[in-house]
């Protein structure tokens, strides 16, 4: 094989595999987006519940409600008091509490989503600085296989 | 010959153990979760156990989430030694491949 054409495989075979890390690390920004879109609508869910207890604390007691049942259906209810509720802490364990004990754990766990968030974000921003890298190399290569 | 129906039938198992594991460390997490509210709330506390949910005392769920732990636990541990003895033939068919090749482009 003469060298120019072995160059020509060597450069080529580096160009492959430049790409192929390219691509690789495009899927994983696409992911941690997703991961993150995901992470915005837990905070925002647990935003509104929050909201939605902030009402009740101060206008709830005594008031009747419609209670959703499910597919668009609800009972009419009256909220007894506001300081009983239950909430899901996970692993099948349910906890009973007041309605500032349930406040201050959901703005436990916005904290805690906020922390993942940023995380995810700085794993974002250090693909996409790999990304950029990998395209110089991509560039500077394909003009030398030109 | 590297059978190469065995190869991907190999990283779908591959990509299947990890979703698993994956999972059951989310497990783990809410265990602790749960556990940590258990210990900072002093409210009644409730077991779901299908659609119902029944009132228990705190012994009781932390013993049912130490069980749970360690189901969990072992159940990781599995997964992690499944996970390494497929990823280390995978590992072993690349270098395969990866010799045929490039014993294929020598021959050009």
């Amino acid at each position: 094989m003469s060298e120019a054409k072995e160059v020509k495989e060597v450069t080529g075979k580096k160009m492959e595999e430049l790409q192929d890390e390219l691509r690789s690390i495009l899927g994983e920004i696409e992911y941690l987006r997703e991961q993150i879109a995901t992470v915005d609508a837990m905070i925002s869910d647990l935003r509104a519940v929050d909201s939605t207890l902030t009402y009740i604390k101060e206008k709830g007691e005594g008031r009747s409600i419609y209670i959703p049942l499910g597919s668009g259906i609800a009972i009419r209810g009256k909220i007894e008091n506001v300081n009983d509720l239950i909430m899901d802490v996970g692993a099948g364990i349910v906890i009973g509490a007041n309605i500032d004990e349930v406040k201050e754990e959901i703005e436990r766990r916005i904290d805690k989503l906020m922390n993942l968030r940023l995380t995810l974000l700085r794993s974002v921003e250090e693909d996409s600085r790999k990304v950029n890298k990998l395209l110089e190399e991509i560039r500077k290569l394909g003009g030398r296989k030109e | 010959m590297i059978d190469s129906y065995k190869f991907l039938e190999l990283k779908e198992r591959l990509k299947i153990l990890r979703d698993t594991l994956s999972r059951y460390e989310i497990k783990l997490a809410e265990i602790e979760n749960a556990r940590g509210v258990l210990e900072r709330t002093d409210g009644k506390v409730y077991r779901v156990i299908g659609d119902l949910i029944f009132e228990v005392d705190r012994d009781e769920a932390r013993d049912y989430l130490e069980k749970s732990e360690l189901a969990f636990k072992s159940q990781v541990e599995k997964l992690k030694e499944e996970i390494e003895k497929v990823s280390s033939e995978l590992r072993k068919m690349e270098n395969e491949i990866a010799g045929k090749m490039a014993g294929m482009n020598a021959g050009v």
